[in-house]
């Protein structure tokens, strides 16, 4: 199979490569763009293997091979800041990642007008709040004293310190990143509802479809590319999680499951400044990341998904 | 439509590749010229900069050449940072320097320092730097290394290194080099974290005003007692600050004021430094507040209480006392609480006995650790810039770096140099009197003054403010009170091995002490958590210590 | 025309509204309860006071901002650095992109594997300083436009939008002698008004709240955006609790409330530019009426 491929490849290169002129000519611009700016500043990296020193420079510092490396790997929390990361990744992947379709194929079926645009407005406006203010809310909201509590109380429960919990430190996290998310996560999804074929609907209509089943069948099949791009790039993100709204949530009573590769490697950078060790980190996640983004654009191939490449 | 949009897309690709080439042959300044009409920032900074404004500027009374001297500030975010300043132009006329300001926001300066810094592309002064910066980039070679210019800077020398002054100028020495100048104290009306606590409340149940530990807990508990809705104590930095507050006045220590990952403390009885967790009068610490937490008379949700929640809960009386900055008191607590009952208030309790009798509590450091200047190492004119960063602890260069110009500013009154008038009422209205003043002369604390004089802040303050302050002092005087040490300094080696011993203890220490104080962990088990901590480290971090102190006492 | 809808149709009709109606309110009252803060009466916000409705309007905080000297000035550069860079974002994305989607792209899987690759290995934000500093655009406005000319991921997605464009309109175009350059300015845009209002509003805002690049390129205190002003406003009010001496107490009071009110200053614009995005999300504006 794949050598058919090549072959036929091999005798349409010419004509390919002659029907792409205007192709290349308008790629050119974004190719220089990524030589200069990514892969110019991704030489930087070699810091990793270096006892960097700025004043030096790149070129000048010390090389100490794999010193930050086995730092990190053989550093006693390695394993639970590795795994939290990837658990919390993960329930961001099943509860986070589909809301936004579902919100988006939900307001793609609303009527009326006015409605429609007000669910669309109010829903992205918490992508707009800084994270501080969004964890003052939730402190607030699970405190003691907050909603929560009691509503609990109400109901004659017990009241929960949700915040000293590791339990329930992921339910929170992953909450407040549906909330602040999902509205604005939910843009792209709607625009690219907005290219699906309206004679479809109106066809599957006549034929008895339920309003469902047209949901099912028409509008999600429509957008299921652009899934499965935005699954694809996600994946990629598997083990990378900003620190700055953990760092306002966690203490060290829930550090068993909120300490993540960022929050670590952030202490640590309050203690010193060490570019070398945060660089070493930084490529071991890209690393992991990027394996795993090839294993999963191999699965979408198979399975006739769009690929990244 | 369809016209539009391509006519539309066209210009713009037609833009961007107009733009792109011009940025492309960066080779040449053409770009950047006219793009801004300023001239870019070449690593190599202030020489071309020198070189022009020579050429330009002919007349100088000065018989030294012009030079130009760039310098990074930041305008802090309670007072402006004006571009042209009385300073200045002293500087000019003294030293025919023009000191040409970068002013950036202080509530980014952090990262723009980083940035700086981590790129050592450093313009030849940086302002507001942290001693903590200092340390960990000094070893790099990027500033300049004052101790050889000491020539130069005879009267900031003569400060530092003062009797009072040297160990903690030690302290920031990197390797026995000094980088930094330092902003000192001349005058500083006194601040520190104490106790306040609400006096109405202790009257309405007739109990004294507490002197010791027992005597608070036991107030707190009987207000608790005829206010059940309320809490004792809370804090607003999670639980390492509030251990912190307490630990060193119950005769242990770790984890002063705001170094909440720092476990080590100076204990003045030994003179060396100790990991607090590891102290057994620790133990007093960790049990008053488990038991604090069991009566309610720790709030429930102080691991994660902000600033915000903190305020509000002290301003609508759920908390009965707080160990906190004096300052927040006059500011916040006392203004919210009065408006709803006039008769509430809290104030300051003197230093309390510990279970031996004995009374010791810190004030923040002398001087301001955390505004510290350096100069790049790269900079073609250290000597002059020393020389003139030198006469801002001058008599002369400090008057004017904190008062303006006499007789066009401020005026001398019985030998006390006093804000004029006319300047004051410029300023009326102004949210911050003091701020507003200083913030037009570029001068002060949050200006440019290196050796400090707070007078004017003092004159124009709120009263009850200034009262605290004065208890502060009488109470520094005292012994009560004692300045908190500067933090060490280590060789690299040292400081690769404390970064890896206090990471780690860190890390067991905050997994385990909020078990312990919510009761979910038997004090049984804290020998258990004692002995961890010693596996991981804390008796070698001890000798690292203590070895380093020993090199500068 | 309209059909009546089916007993299940109903329900699910009556489903999607409830859930809508629910997502709102989840979102709407902390936005609602920052709106009264922000005109509430500092300390009676201090005291936790205010909750459903405000209490003391006043707009002491809006004041407060818009009183500085710099937001006028700062607010002008974020429009300017805005609507710049946006254009540069959506010319170069699409450049990119376009060629991308297209199957016979010669080099079209190396090409795309090797920019994928530069989101993974993104070497932070020292590196991208040297670089910028090395083309000496520092301290001016290309160093916000152009290091960020692209985001792999927003490209990604136009790419794959490109490509679910049906194939026959290219080739008819072809047909007409038409060009790859012709064919994306004549009908692939056309066809993306929705992913190209997308992305207007991606990068758009991406400019508007950037606040790391132009701390770190600009020096110039009078070419800082609007972010960066606000963002020390808001802190001052928050440090002055704690930091200078004589400070009256309603700025002290009222950190919060300009917290808040420096939220709103923010998304004002935004919401005020949002219908003009959603007008390109109406259904069926490419396929049906072309194929008809």
């Amino acid at each position: 199979m794949r050598a058919v491929n090549k072959r036929r490849e091999g005798k349409t290169f010419l004509k390919n490569v002659k029907r792409s002129r205007w192709l290349y000519l308008m790629f050119a611009l974004p190719f220089l763009y990524f030589v200069i700016f990514k892969y110019g500043a991704m030489a930087w990296l070699v810091i990793a293997f270096e006892d960097f020193n700025a004043f030096k420079g790149v070129f000048a510092s010390k090389w100490v091979g794999l010193k930050w490396f086995r730092a990190f790997i053989q550093d006693p929390y390695f394993w639970n800041i590795v795994k939290n990361t990837i658990v919390l990744n993960l329930w961001n992947i099943v509860i986070c990642f589909p809301a936004p379709i579902l919100l988006a194929l939900l307001i793609n079926e609303v009527k009326n007008k006015a409605f429609k645009k007000f669910t669309q407005t109010v829903s992205y406006l918490p992508y707009f709040l800084s994270t501080v203010v969004v964890c003052g809310f939730i402190t607030n909201i699970v405190a003691s004293d907050g909603l929560i509590n009691q509503i609990l109380k109400a109901l004659g429960m017990e009241t929960v310190t949700f915040l000293m919990e590791p339990e329930w430190f992921r339910p929170i996290y992953v909450i407040s990143e549906l909330w602040q998310g999902c509205g604005w996560g939910s843009i792209i999804y709607l625009a690219a509802l907005a290219g699906v074929d309206q004679q479809l609907y109106e066809a599957a209509s006549i034929d008895g479809a339920s309003k469902l089943q047209q949901l099912f069948h028409i509008s999600l099949p429509g957008i299921v590319s652009v899934i499965s791009i935005q699954f694809l790039l996600t994946i990629g993100r598997i083990l990378s999680i900003g620190y700055e709204k953990i760092i306002l949530l966690y203490n060290g009573a829930t550090y068993k499951t909120a300490d993540v590769i960022s929050t670590y490697v952030y202490r640590r950078g309050l203690i010193e400044a060490n570019y070398s060790y945060g660089a070493a980190v930084s490529i071991f996640q890209s690393v992991i990341a990027l394996l795993l983004v090839v294993m999963a654009n191999k699965a979408a191939k198979k399975v006739g998904q769009t690929s990244l490449w | 439509m369809k016209k539009k949009t391509v006519a539309l897309f066209l210009t713009l690709s037609l833009m961007l590749s107009a733009t792109l080439t011009g940025c492309g042959d960066s080779g040449g300044d053409e770009s950047s010229r006219e793009s801004t009409g300023e001239s870019s920032q070449a690593s190599d900074v202030g020489s071309d900069e020198g070189e022009s404004s020579r050429a330009g500027d002919g007349e100088a009374e000065n018989d030294r050449e012009e030079i130009t001297v760039k310098m990074m500030v930041t305008e802090p975010v309670t007072q402006e940072m004006p571009e042209d300043f009385p300073l200045l132009d002293a500087i000019k006329e003294k030293f025919n320097i023009n000191l040409e300001l970068t002013i950036v926001p202080g509530a980014d300066y952090g990262t723009k320092k980083a940035t700086v810094l981590g790129t050592a592309d450093l313009p030849d002064v940086v302002c507001g730097m942290t001693v903590d910066e200092v340390k960990q980039y000094g070893p790099s070679g990027m500033f300049l290394n004052l101790d050889e210019y000491k020539d130069y800077a005879p009267d900031y020398f003569g400060l530092v290194d003062g009797e009072d002054r040297a160990i903690e100028t030690n302290k920031m020495r990197v390797n026995g080099n000094l980088y930094c100048f330092e902003k000192l104290e001349k005058y500083r009306v006194a601040i520190a974290p104490l106790i306040g606590i609400r006096m109405d409340l202790l009257e309405e149940q007739n109990i004294a005003v507490p002197t010791t530990f027992d005597e608070y807990y036991d107030a707190l508990v009987k207000i608790k007692e005829a206010h059940p809705e309320m809490y004792g104590f809370s804090t607003r930095n999670g639980t390492n600050y509030l251990i912190g507050n307490f630990a060193y006045s119950m005769g242990t220590g770790g984890f002063p004021t705001f170094n909440t990952t720092r476990g080590m403390y100076l204990e003045p009885n030994t003179d060396s430094y100790v990991y607090g967790p590891t102290d057994e009068k620790f133990i007093r610490v960790v049990e008053f507040l488990r038991k604090a937490y069991a009566d309610g008379i720790l709030h429930p949700d102080y691991a994660n209480m902000d600033k915000d929640t903190m305020f509000e809960k002290l301003s609508n009386s759920e908390l009965i006392s707080v160990y906190d900055n004096n300052s927040f008191i006059s500011r916040t607590y006392n203004p919210a609480l009065q408006q709803i009952n006039p008769d509430a208030y809290f104030d300051i309790l003197e230093p309390l006995k510990d279970q031996d009798g004995n009374v010791r509590a810190y004030r923040y450091n002398m001087d301001w650790t955390d505004n510290v200047a350096v100069i790049s190492s790269r900079t073609k004119y250290p000597e002059r810039i020393v020389e003139m960063m030198n006469w801002l602890y001058t008599e002369e260069g400090s008057l004017i770096s904190n008062f303006g110009v006499e007789g066009v500013h401020y005026d001398m009154v019985d030998g006390v140099p006093t804000i004029k008038q006319e300047l004051i009422d410029e300023c009326a209205g102004a949210d911050d009197i003091a701020s507003a003043v200083m913030g037009k002369l570029g001068a002060g604390l949050l200006g440019m003054a290196y050796y400090v004089d707070e007078t004017f802040s003092a004159q124009v303050s709120d009263p009850i403010y200034m009262e605290q302050a004065e208890k502060i002092a009488s109470w520094t005087e005292a012994g009560e009170l004692t300045f908190l040490p500067n933090w060490l300094s280590f060789t690299e080696e040292e400081q690769e091995q404390v970064t890896e011993i206090e990471q780690n203890l860190s890390n067991i220490f905050n997994q385990e002490i909020d078990a312990f104080i919510t009761g979910k962990k038997s004090m049984d088990e804290w020998a258990v958590l004692v002995e961890s901590l010693k596996g991981a480290g804390s008796e070698e971090l001890e000798t690292i210590f203590n070895t380093a102190y020993d090199r500068i006492k | 025309m309209k059909r009546k809808l089916s007993t299940g149709d109903r329900i699910f009709m009556i489903a999607v509204t409830l859930i809508l109606v629910l997502v709102c309110l989840c979102v709407i009252y902390p936005i609602y309860y920052m709106l009264i803060v922000s005109v509430s009466d500092g300390y009676a916000v201090t005291r936790g006071e205010v909750s459903l409705v405000p209490k003391g309007i006043n707009f002491a905080a809006y004041k407060a901002i818009l009183n500085n000297k710099y937001v006028p000035n700062s607010y002008k550069n974020t429009i300017i650095y805005t609507v710049s860079g946006t254009l540069v974002n959506l010319a170069m994305t699409g450049l990119c992109a376009y060629p991308l989607s297209r199957k016979y792209f010669y080099g079209r899987r190396v090409f795309n594997a090797l920019i994928v690759f530069t989101m993974f290995f993104d070497a932070g934000i020292i590196s991208q300083y040297m670089v910028v500093n090395s083309l000496h655009m520092r301290n001016t406005i290309w160093a916000l436009i152009i290091p960020g000319a692209i985001s792999v991921w927003y490209m990604m997605i136009m790419r794959t939008f490109f490509e679910d464009i049906p194939e026959e309109l290219f080739e008819s175009a072809r047909l007409d002698g038409a060009n790859d350059l012709t064919i994306f300015v004549r009908v692939v845009i056309p066809l993306s008004k929705a992913v190209m209002a997308t992305m207007v509003l991606f990068y758009a805002v991406g400019h508007w709240n950037a606040f790391l690049t132009p701390l770190i390129y600009l020096d110039d205190r009078n070419k800082l955006p609007m972010q960066l002003i606000l963002r020390n406003i808001v802190m001052g009010a928050d440090a002055s609790v704690s930091g200078s001496m004589s400070i009256s107490s309603d700025v002290a009071t009222m950190s919060m409330n300009i917290k808040y009110a420096a939220i709103f200053i923010t998304i004002l614009p935004i919401l005020v530019v949002y219908p003009f995005v959603q007008k390109y999300f109406v259904k069926g504006v490419m396929v049906g009426s072309v194929k008809g």
